[in-house]
C-alpha cells in the first residue's frame, strides 16, 4: 500500500533526480581498472554504496568501474543504474568464496555475454538453494562445471602453499586464458616481497598477474565505517576488535597513476586489468531481454485476440449487453495501447489470478493505474466502473516513458498463500519469483549497532536508539544533552556520525510483501533465485527498484485484513441466507451497485458513525468526516486520500474544505487547469495532479513530470533537485502566464506530497472497499461485527469496542459458551422474533434490532487453541450439548488448560456454572487419565454451594482479563460513584450542547480506546476514552502530552480535566491535567492498547 | 534454629521462655539484637511453625500467639500457609483468597484440586500434623595451639612448632575438604603484646609446605622480645577445595600438567605478594592491537583475565621497543622509501637493507595521531633499526631495535 511505503533513507539510483550532475571525469593520467571492489551488498563488510564506489571509479578517471560483492548480484542493477548516468562502462562480476573444506581461494569472475551471465547466476542459485536462507553453499568443483565464458581472477590467501598452487594449476587447466591472479600492495610491511612472490608463481604457473587494490570502499574517509561494519560482523567491540581491523585506510579506489607507481616493478600486473576490464565491460546489464511469459491462450487466439475477446464478454456482462459509448471508445483505446506496448500477457495474467482467486471463493480487487481501467473493469480485476464514477484515469500505460503497467491486487489476507502457491504452480519454480526487499539500517538500528560496536553502556545506547526519530532525524547536540549525554564525549561523536553514515545501508535481504515477478525462460538466467525464510517460497535478489530499472513487471499479490472481513462477512450472510441476485455468495460488485448518493450508508459515514469501516474509523479520519460530509462516490475517494501526511503538510486539506462548504469561491485561473484540478474544486489532492499541472500549466514533458514525481519522493535528502524542478515549474507557470504567487502556491502544495502523496489510482479501490465495508456496517451490523473479529488483529479497534459499537447499533451480543459458540463470532437468529429484512431507516440503535444476534467466539478467549476450541465446536456438533465439564471434556479431548481457558472467559454458563463454579470442576481433571480420577463422577459437585460468593466488579474484572471485553457491566460504571464525587462528567452528557458548550471546564474519565500521533498533526495525541455511556474524544497537545508522558503514553484508564470544544456535531475536550486510574481498575488496565 | 529458605529463621524456643523472661520479651530482645545487625526483622511467635511463619509474614512484627491459632489465621492470605505460587493462584480462581474459607469446604476436595500439600501445611500451621525442623550448629575455624614450657627464644624450636602446627592445620583443611585463604600465626610472648604474623593466599590452600615457604621469612624477622610461651595458629578465612586427583601419565612422562603450571604460579605469586606487597605484583600480556605500542601491557597480577583473548602477533616486531621513539634523520628517495641514511643518537650509517613501508593507521576511536610508515633497516654495522615516518607530518624516528 503506498501510504506503508515509508521514504527510504536512501533512494535506488533509479528514483534519485535523474538531473544530478554527473562526477567530471578526471581524463588525465594513465587508465586504470579496479577488478575487486566489495559494496555493501556484501553485508556488513564493503563500506561503500555501489553507486559510490561507481561514481567515485568515473571520478578518479578508471576506463571500467566494476562491482563484485560475495556470492551475490544484489547490489548490481544499482551500479549499473549509476554506471549509465556517470556514462562509464561496468564489468559486473561476484566474488565466489567457497564454504569451508570445499576448498579454494576466493575467486572473483566476471561474465562476458549473456550466456556466460547466466551461467553465474545459476550457479549462484545453486549454491544459495541448497543453503538456508541468507547463505550459498558452492564448491570449486561447482564453478569448473560452469565456468564456460567466465574471466576468473583468483585472490591469494596470506599462505601462498602448496594446497593454493594446486588450486591454480587445477583452475588454469579450466580457464587457460581467462584467468589471472590478483596482487594487491597492502602495505603490510613486505609488499615488495610478496609482489615479488606472486610474480614467481604467475610465472610458474603461467597465470599472469593482475594489479588490484581490493577495494573495500570509494575514499579512504570510510575507513572507521569499516572497521564498525567489521565489529558488527565479528559481535565484538571496537576495542577488542584488534587484528580482525584492517591495519590502515589503503582499501579505497586508487588512481591510475598511483597503481602504476604502486606497480612499476609489474607494470604487466596493470595492463591485465585493463585487459580483464576491458573484455569484462563488453557484458551489459542492458543485454538482458527480459520476456513476459506468453499466458495459454485457447487454440486459434493469440493472446492479443484473446484478450479482445475476453474484454469485450466482459463488457456486455458488465453492462447488461448496452455497453456505454464512452466506455467502449475507453476500451478500444486501452486495447489498442496494450497491443502497441506489447503487455497483453501482462493483463491476461492478472485476469487470470483474478479469476482464480474467484473459483476458491477468495475475495480480491485489483488497484493502481492500469487496474483502473475500463479494461481491467470488464475482466473482473476491479470493481471500479469507470463509467459510472466518472474517475478520469490518466496514468493508466505511459507510451512516452517506458514504465510497465502497475496492477496490485488485495486478497484476503489470510487465503493469499494460496493464491502464490498457485502462481508457483502454474508458471514453476523456475519462472516465477518473490521479489526481494532490501532492509536497511535505520537511524534507530544503526545508532544501536554502532553504539554496542563503540562499547557504549547499553542503557545509553538505548536512550540513543529510544528517542531518535525512526527516520533517522538528525541528531542535534541540544538532543543528546537533554538524555543526560555529554554531546562533546569523542566516543558519542564517532557514534552519531558513524550511525548516520549507517543508516541507508543494506543489511540483509527480506522478501516483498507479494511482488511476483513471472519470465519466459528460466528466471535464474536473469538474477539469482535464494530461498526465503519461510518454507516454499523463492526470492530473487533484485528488490522492486531493481526489476523496475531493469523493465521486468511484476504482479503484487498484496493480503488485506478488510478483504478477509468482507469475505467473512458474506459467508455469514449466506448462511443465514442474505445473498446476491443470483441466491449465491453476496460479491463486491452487487454492493457497490447499489450505490445511490441518497442512500443511508451516506448517512451514517457523515455522522462518522464508522468504528469499524475501513480506512475512515481513524479519530483524524472521524472528525474530518462531518465536515466533508460525503454523498457520492468519489467523495469517498477524496475522504481516503485527504487525510494523509501528503495534503495536510501542503496545506491542501483547510482550502479544500473551505471550498466544499462553500465559504471560499472555486475559481480556476485557466480552464486548462480547470480539467486538471476540477474534480477536486481546484486544490491539487493527488500525486497525479501534481503531475499534470506541471504539464499543462508549466509545459514539463511527460518525462519531466516523472522527473518531478521522483524528486518528490526524495526531497528530503535531495533538496536541490526538487528546488530545481520548483524553479523550473514556478517558471514555466509564470511564462504561461500564470500568477506568480498562484505558482507559488502550487510549488509547495507539490512538496507537501513528497513523503506520503496518494495516488487517486489507489484511493478509488480503496473507497470500493470503504464503502462496502459501511454498507455492511449500515445494513448487517452483526454480520460486520463478528467478521471483523473473526479476522482480527487488524483495524483500529479492540473487540471490545467493536462489540459495544455493534450493541448501540441495535446488535444484540451473546456471551461465549461452550455450548453455542465456535472458534469464530456466529450470526444466531433471535428466538421468537422471525428475522426480517428491512433495509429501512431508524435511528441508529435500531439497525440490528432485526437482524441476527452475534454470538462470540471462542477465539476471543484469551490463551485457548483453536485446536481446543475446534475440538470442542466438533463434539457439540456431534453429541449435542452437554450437561457437564466432565462429559465435555470426555467427548471432545479437549487440553484441561483450554478448559481452564474457557472458564476463565466465563464460558460455561450453559451448564449453570460460572467462572468461579466451573473452575472448581475443571480443577480435580488431568490431561493424563489416572484410575482414582477416572472413576470419580462428573456428578460430584461437593463444595460447589460452599465456595465465598464474588462481588459483580471481579466478574467484570475476569471478564476483561480473560476476553478483552465483558458483556457484563462496563468497568467504568463501578468507579461511578467515586467519579461522581470528583464532579467527573459521564461521557454520554457531553452530547448535551446547552449544558457543555465550548470552553467550558470539564472533566471525564474512562477506558483508553486508542491513542493515535498522526505523524502531520504537529505532535497532537488523539485519545479516546469510553466509559460505560459513550465515548470522550480527548485532543492533547504536546506540551501537556510531555507533561503527563507516562500517564498518558501508558496508562489504561484516565481522568483528563479541560476544556470543551464544539465544531459542528463533533465534540472534543482539549486536555489540560492527565491522571491514571490503572490503580484501580487493574485487570482492565492489563489489556493494553497501544499507538496507532 | 534451623534456616528456612530464602530469608528466614525457625526457631525452636520451647522452653526457652523462661530464662529470657518471658515470651514477649525473648521476642523485644532478638528483635532489638538483630537490628542492630543491621537486619530489618520480622518475628512472631506461635504453638506451630507453620502458624509463627505466618504470624511474622502475614501478622504484627512480634506478635505472640498462645492459643486461637485457627482464628488468628483465618483472615491470612492462602500464601500464608506456605504453598507454592501454582495454590494459591488457583484458589483464587475459585473466589478463595483467606486460610478461613478454607475451613468452610470439605476436606476431601481439597487433594484432588490443589495436591496434597495444601491440607498437609493447613494441617502443620493448625498443629494437627507434626512438624519437625534440622537444626544447625556452629563450627568454628581449624585453629590450633602449642604452649611451650616456658618462655623461649630459639628460633628453631618455635619454627619447628610453627611448621607442626601448619601440618596439623592442614589435616583439619582436609578433613573439611576446604583450604585457607588467610592465616594468623599469633606468637604469644612474655610480658608483651602478641606477635601476629598473616599470610594471604591467592587461593586456599592446605599445602603446609607452600604455607611455611611465606610463614618462614615473615618469622625470621619476627622479633621475639623476652621469649614466646605459646604459638597460636588459625585461619582466618577459608575457601572450598576439593580432592583433585593428579595426572599420573603426564607426571611420568616428566610433562608438566597445566593444573601443576597454575598452581606453580599461584605459589610463586603468593611468595612474592608476601614479601613485596600483593598489589605490586603485575603480569604482561599481549593486546590485540596493530599499535606497536599498545600492543602489550602489564595488569595485576591477581586478576585473571575475564576470558582468554585471541591475541594476533601479527607482523614481525623489534625486541626492544621504545617507549618514547627517538627522533632521527633519514634520507629517503620517496615518502614510500626506501631509507639510505639513518642519523640517530649521534650515529650516521648508511642503510644496506630496508624492507617496507608497512602502514598503521591510528586508532581513530581513540586520541588520533598520525598515520605511521614503519620500515625494518639494516645498517652497515648490521644493526637493524625500526624507523617510522608521520605521514602528516614527514618526521622520522626510531621506534626500536632488534638486539
Amino acid at each position: 500500500m503506498p501510504e506503508n511505503e515509508f521514504p527510504k533513507l536512501r533512494p535506488h539510483p533509479a528514483k534519485a533526480a535523474s538531473g544530478d550532475s554527473k562526477p567530471a571525469p578526471n581524463s588525465g593520467g594513465p587508465a586504470f581498472a579496479e577488478l575487486m571492489v566489495t559494496s555493501n551488498f556484501t553485508f556488513l563488510t564493503g563500506g561503500s554504496h555501489p553507486e559510490e564506489l561507481v561514481e567515485r571509479a568515473a571520478e578518479l578517471g578508471h576506463c571500467v568501474a566494476s562491482i563484485a560483492d560475495t556470492n551475490t548480484l544484489a547490489g548490481v542493477v544499482r551500479a549499473h543504474v549509476a554506471a549509465k548516468r556517470c556514462g562509464i562502462p561496468l564489468a559486473v562480476g561476484s566474488r565466489l568464496r567457497f564454504g569451508a573444506g570445499a576448498g579454494g581461494p576466493d575467486v572473483i569472475v566476471y561474465p562476458i555475454d549473456r550466456e556466460s551471465y547466466s551461467r553465474l547466476c545459476r550457479l549462484l542459485t545453486l549454491g544459495k538453494r541448497r543453503a538456508p536462507k541468507g547463505e550459498c553453499h558452492l564448491t570449486l568443483h561447482d564453478l569448473i562445471e560452469h565456468s564456460e565464458g567466465l574471466l576468473a581472477i583468483i585472490d591469494p590467501p596470506v599462505a601462498l602453499d602448496d594446497g593454493f598452487i594446486q588450486a591454480v594449476r587445477g583452475l588454469e587447466s579450466v580457464f587457460a586464458d581467462r584467468l589471472s591472479l590478483a596482487a594487491a600492495p597492502a602495505y603490510l610491511g613486505d609488499d615488495a616481497g610478496r609482489l615479488a612472490q606472486l610474480a614467481d608463481l604467475a610465472a610458474y604457473t603461467g597465470v599472469p598477474l593482475l594489479a588490484t587494490n581490493r577495494a573495500l570502499y570509494h575514499v579512504p574517509e570510510r575507513r572507521a565505517l569499516q572497521d564498525v561494519l567489521t565489529c558488527i560482523r565479528h559481535g565484538c567491540t571496537i576495542e577488542r576488535a584488534g587484528h580482525r581491523l584492517e591495519a590502515n585506510a589503503e582499501r579505497h579506489l586508487k588512481e591510475g597513476l598511483e597503481m602504476e607507481r604502486l606497480f612499476e616493478a609489474h607494470p604487466r600486473a596493470v595492463a591485465r586489468a585493463l585487459e580483464i576490464a576491458e573484455r569484462a565491460s563488453a557484458f551489459g546489464l542492458d543485454e538482458l531481454k527480459y520476456r513476459y511469459p506468453a499466458e495459454p491462450c485457447p487454440p486459434g487466439l493469440t493472446p492479443t485476440r484473446y484478450l479482445e475477446r475476453e474484454v469485450w464478454v466482459g463488457a456486455k456482462r458488465r453492462y447488461s449487453g448496452d455497453v456505454p459509448k464512452k466506455t467502449s471508445d475507453a476500451i478500444r483505446h486501452e486495447l489498442a495501447l496494450i497491443e502497441e506496448l506489447g503487455y497483453e500477457a501482462y493483463f491476461l495474467t492478472c485476469y487470470d489470478i483474478v479469476r482464480f482467486a474467484r473459483s476458491q471463493g477468495i475475495l480480491c480487487q485489483g488497484r493502481g493505474g492500469a487496474a483502473n481501467s475500463a479494461v481491467c473493469y470488464c475482466l473482473g480485476i476491479t470493481e471500479v466502473d469507470p463509467a459510472k464514477f466518472n474517475l478520469l484515469f490518466e496514468r493508466f500505460v505511459s507510451r512516452e516513458r517506458a514504465e510497465p503497467p502497475d496492477i496490485d491486487i488485495d486478497f484476503e489476507h489470510e487465503r493469499r498463500e494460496e493464491v502464490l502457491q498457485y502462481i508457483y504452480a502454474k508458471y514453476g519454480r523456475e519462472r516465477a519469483a518473490l521479489t526481494a526487499e532490501v532492509i536497511s539500517y535505520r537511524g534507530r538500528s544503526a545508532i544501536r549497532e554502532v553504539g554496542k560496536a563503540m562499547g557504549l553502556p547499553e542503557d545509553c545506547v538505548d536512550a540513543l536508539a529510544k528517542n531518535l526519530d525512526r527516520w533517522g532525524e538528525a541528531v542535534t547536540d541540544e538532543r543528546v544533552e537533554e538524555l543526560g549525554l555529554d554531546p562533546s564525549d569523542p566516543v558519542l561523536r564517532h557514534v552519531i556520525r558513524l550511525a548516520s553514515e549507517l543508516a541507508g545501508f543494506p543489511r540483509h535481504l527480506s522478501q516483498h510483501v507479494g511482488g511476483f515477478v513471472i519470465t519466459q525462460g528460466r528466471l535464474e538466467n536473469l538474477v539469482p533465485i535464494e530461498n526465503a525464510a519461510m518454507d516454499d517460497r523463492t526470492v530473487i535478489e533484485w528488490d522492486k527498484d531493481d526489476i523496475d530499472a531493469m523493465g521486468m513487471l511484476k504482479v503484487d499479490c498484496l493480503g488485506l485484513g478488510m478483504m478477509t472481513c468482507i469475505g467473512k462477512a458474506f459467508d455469514l450472510l449466506g448462511g443465514i441466507g442474505v445473498s446476491g441476485q443470483s441466491g449465491a455468495k453476496l460479491t463486491l460488485a452487487e454492493v457497490i451497485g447499489r450505490e445511490r448518493s441518497d442512500d443511508d450508508v451516506y448517512d451514517m459515514i457523515s455522522h462518522a458513525d464508522t468504528v469499524g469501516v475501513f480506512q475512515i474509523e481513524s479519530r483524524a479520519q472521524m472528525s474530518m468526516l462531518p465536515r466533508l460530509k460525503p454523498r457520492c462516490f468519489y467523495d469517498l475517494v477524496i475522504e481516503v486520500a485527504i487525510v494523509r501526511p501528503g495534503p495536510i503538510q501542503g496545506g491542501m486539506v483547510h482550502p479544500y474544505l473551505r471550498r466544499r462548504e462553500g465559504v471560499e469561491p472555486v475559481s480556476y485561473p485557466s480552464p486548462d487547469v480547470e480539467d486538471v484540478l476540477g474534480r477536486t474544486l481546484g486544490v491539487p489532492l493527488f500525486q497525479e495532479q501534481a503531475m499534470q499541472l506541471a504539464i499543462v500549466a508549466a509545459g514539463f514533458t511527460p518525462d519531466e513530470a516523472d522527473g518531478l514525481r521522483r524528486a518528490m519522493a526524495a526531497w528530503k535528502r535531495k533538496g536541490n533537485a526538487i528546488a530545481r524542478y520548483g524553479a523550473h515549474l514556478i517558471e514555466g507557470m509564470v511564462a504561461n502566464g500564470y500568477d506568480r504567487e498562484f505558482a507559488e502556491r502550487c510549488f509547495d502544495q507539490i512538496k507537501g506530497f513528497s513523503e506520503y502523496g496518494f495516488p487517486e489510482s489507489h484511493a478509488a479501490s480503496f473507497a470500493l472497499l470503504v464503502y462496502v465495508s459501511a454498507w455492511l456496517k449500515r445494513y448487517h451490523p452483526a454480520a460486520f461485527v463478528a467478521a471483523l473479529i473473526n479476522s482480527q488483529p487488524m483495524g483500529f479497534y479492540q473487540p471490545a469496542q467493536l462489540v459495544r459499537d455493534a450493541q448501540e447499533h441495535g446488535v444484540e451480543a451473546r456471551v461465549v459458551d461452550v455450548n453455542e459458540s465456535g472458534w469464530d463470532c456466529r450470526l444466531e437468529v433471535r428466538a421468537g422474533e422471525r428475522q426480517r429484512r428491512r433495509d429501512g431507516a431508524g435511528s441508529r440503535e435500531s439497525w440490528g434490532q432485526s437482524g441476527p444476534a452475534l454470538r462470540l467466539g471462542m477465539r476471543l478467549v484469551k490463551g485457548l487453541s483453536e485446536e481446543d476450541a475446534r475440538k470442542i465446536e466438533g463434539a457439540v456438533e456431534e453429541r449435542g450439548r452437554f450437561g457437564t465439564v466432565e462429559a465435555l471434556w470426555r467427548a471432545s479431548g479437549v487440553s484441561i488448560r483450554g478448559l481452564r481457558c474457557l472458564a476463565r472467559a466465563d464460558a460455561f454458563g450453559s451448564m449453570r456454572l460460572d467462572r468461579q463454579k466451573a473452575l472448581w470442576q475443571i480443577r480435580p481433571l488431568r490431561d493424563d487419565p489416572m484410575p482414582l480420577f477416572v472413576a470419580q463422577d462428573g456428578t460430584d459437585d461437593a463444595g460447589l454451594d460452599r465456595l465465598p460468593a464474588v462481588a459483580p466488579v471481579y466478574r467484570v474484572l475476569h471478564d476483561y482479563a480473560s476476553t478483552g471485553l465483558s458483556l457484563k457491566e462496563h468497568p467504568v460504571a463501578f468507579l461511578r460513584d467515586d467519579l461522581a464525587e470528583r464532579g467527573v462528567t459521564p461521557n454520554g452528557d457531553l452530547r448535551d450542547e446547552l449544558r457543555f458548550p465550548s470552553k467550558k471546564k470539564v472533566s471525564v474519565a474512562g477506558v483508553v480506546l486508542c491513542r493515535q500521533r498522526p505523524g502531520t498533526a504537529s505532535g497532537v495525541t488523539f485519545i479516546t476514552l469510553e466509559d460505560e455511556t459513550g465515548i470522550a474524544n480527548l485532543v492533547v497537545w504536546k506540551d501537556t502530552f510531555e507533561k503527563f508522558r507516562r500517564v498518558a503514553k501508558l496508562s489504561t484508564i484516565l481522568l483528563v480535566q479541560g476544556t470543551v470544544e464544539r465544531q459542528g456535531e463533533v465534540v472534543h475536550v482539549h486536555v489540560a491535567k492527565i491522571e491514571s486510574l490503572d490503580s484501580k481498575l487493574p485487570q482492565v488496565a492489563a489489556v493494553s492498547r497501544d499507538f496507532h | 534454629m534451623a534456616p528456612d529458605e530464602p530469608d528466614g529463621l525457625l526457631i525452636d524456643i520451647t522452653g526457652c521462655a523462661g530464662v529470657f523472661g518471658g515470651e514477649a520479651h525473648l521476642v523485644r530482645t532478638a528483635q532489638s539484637r538483630l537490628e542492630r545487625l543491621g537486619l530489618k526483622v520480622r518475628l512472631g511467635v506461635a504453638p506451630t511453625f507453620g502458624a509463627a511463619w505466618a504470624l511474622a509474614r502475614f501478622g504484627q512484627s512480634g506478635e505472640v500467639l498462645d492459643d486461637a491459632t485457627r482464628q488468628a489465621l483465618a483472615p491470612m492470605p492462602i500464601a500464608a500457609l506456605r504453598v507454592e505460587q501454582p495454590v494459591v493462584d488457583g484458589l483464587l480462581e475459585v473466589g478463595i483468597e483467606r486460610v478461613g474459607e478454607l475451613y468452610d469446604l470439605p476436606r476431601s476436595t481439597l487433594p484432588a484440586r490443589f495436591g496434597s500439600e495444601l491440607l498437609l501445611r493447613l494441617d502443620q500451621a493448625l498443629g494437627q500434623a507434626i512438624e519437625t525442623i534440622d537444626p544447625v550448629r556452629p563450627t568454628p575455624p581449624p585453629a590450633v595451639e602449642r604452649a611451650f614450657d616456658g618462655p623461649t627464644d630459639r628460633i628453631e624450636a618455635i619454627e619447628l612448632t610453627v611448621r607442626e602446627l601448619l601440618e596439623e592445620l592442614a589435616d583439619q583443611l582436609r578433613t573439611r575438604e576446604c583450604g585457607a585463604r588467610s592465616i594468623e600465626i599469633t606468637l604469644k610472648r612474655s610480658d608483651l603484646e602478641p606477635e601476629v604474623l598473616t599470610l594471604t593466599m591467592g587461593r586456599p590452600s592446605r599445602d603446609a609446605k607452600h604455607v611455611w615457604s611465606l610463614a618462614r621469612p615473615k618469622l625470621e624477622r619476627a622479633h621475639l622480645g623476652f621469649g614466646v610461651e605459646a604459638v597460636h595458629v588459625r585461619t582466618k578465612a577459608v575457601g572450598r577445595v576439593r580432592q583433585e586427583q593428579g595426572d599420573v601419565v603426564a607426571g611420568a612422562q616428566g610433562e608438566i600438567a597445566p593444573a601443576d603450571i597454575d598452581r606453580t604460579r599461584e605459589e610463586l605469586l603468593d611468595t612474592l605478594g608476601n614479601r613485596i606487597g600483593r598489589d605490586r605484583v603485575r603480569r604482561a600480556a599481549l593486546v590485540d592491537s596493530h599499535l606497536p605500542e599498545r600492543a602489550a601491557e602489564t595488569y595485576p597480577a591477581d586478576l585473571t583475565p575475564a576470558f582468554a583473548e585471541r591475541v594476533e602477533i601479527g607482523n614481525d616486531r623489534p625486541t626492544v621497543l621504545f617507549d618514547h621513539p627517538i627522533a632521527a634523520e633519514v634520507v629517503a628517495l620517496t615518502p614510500d622509501g626506501p631509507v639510505h641514511r639513518v642519523k640517530w643518537r649521534g650515529g650516521d650509517e648508511p642503510v644496506t637493507v630496508c624492507l617496507g613501508p608497512e602502514r598503521i593507521a591510528p586508532e581513530w576511536w581513540r586520541r588520533a595521531h598520525a598515520t605511521r610508515d614503519y620500515f625494518a633497516v639494516r645498517t652497515e654495522s648490521g644493526r637493524w633499526l625500526w624507523v617510522a615516518r608521520g605521514l602528516e607530518n614527514g618526521r622520522w624516528y626510531v621506534h626500536g631495535v632488534w638486539a
